[in-house]
């Protein structure tokens, strides 16, 4: 553990949210499209993330005083299970032949909420940051 | 202080105490590696090669505050000299 890990740990946050951010541009870009075959409409993505182990020479490194993980990572992207939207349009070009559209399942609030989440989780691991470039900062003034 | 704790480059190569100098070079040639580092990294944000904006930034962040660090051991290294050549003789 040294004194850039907080940044590192931090910086691992960032990846997540920036590709949460990505998947929700994805989503909403997606929102409208449609399909005459429900196989084939767009499938909203998901991103799935979980702890990131700490390498196992760091953990043989620093013994005890390792953090046991490093901070977190992307174990996925995956494909949402919800149903495509099946919707009456005789007259639109993709209706299949019983007159039915068919388009993603994407709930534009949810994307939105999901985009506020994500922002908001970019910004907390940006002041996670700061605040150990300060500290490391505060830190060299010693003896000044 | 305790006569086994001296000052470390006075015994170098003594009472396996670790000189100071094989720390400082390696240390400047980490800060070296990580200035190189941040500068491809720049060069690669230029092209449009980055995913990644704060990948840069933590980067070049890193390499600053490793530079203030080995700066003030600098300073200080060079007190302490100057501290003993104003010395009265």
């Amino acid at each position: 553990m040294d004194y850039f890990s907080a940044m590192d740990i931090s910086a691992t946050g960032l990846d997540l949210e920036r590709t949460r951010l990505d998947l929700i541009a994805l989503n909403i870009a997606n929102a409208t499209t449609t399909n005459s075959n429900p196989n084939n409409v767009y499938r909203p993505l998901n991103v799935i993330a979980s702890p990131k182990a700490a390498s196992f020479e760091t953990q043989l490194d620093g013994q005890l005083k390792q953090l046991p993980y490093s901070g977190v990572e992307i174990t996925s992207i995956d494909y949402s299970r919800s149903e495509p939207r099946k919707v009456l349009s005789p007259g639109h070009p993709h209706a299949d032949k019983d007159g039915f559209v068919f388009s993603p399942d994407i709930n534009l609030t949810v994307e939105m909420l999901d985009l506020i989440s994500a922002r908001r989780g970019y910004e907390a691991n940006l002041k996670v940051i700061s605040a150990a470039k300060t500290m490391n900062e505060r830190a060299l003034e010693i003896g000044k | 202080m305790n006569s086994t704790q001296v000052d470390p480059i006075s015994v170098k190569g003594q009472n396996n105490i670790e000189s100071f100098e094989p720390w400082l070079v390696n240390k400047f040639d980490e800060l070296n590696e990580n200035i190189t580092e941040s500068d491809m990294l720049v060069r690669k944000l230029a092209m449009g090669e980055t995913e990644n904006l704060h990948q840069v930034m933590i980067a070049m962040e890193k390499s600053k505050l490793q530079f203030s660090l080995l700066t003030e051991v600098r300073n200080k290294l060079l007190e302490g000299y100057q501290e003993v050549m104003r010395m009265q003789i």
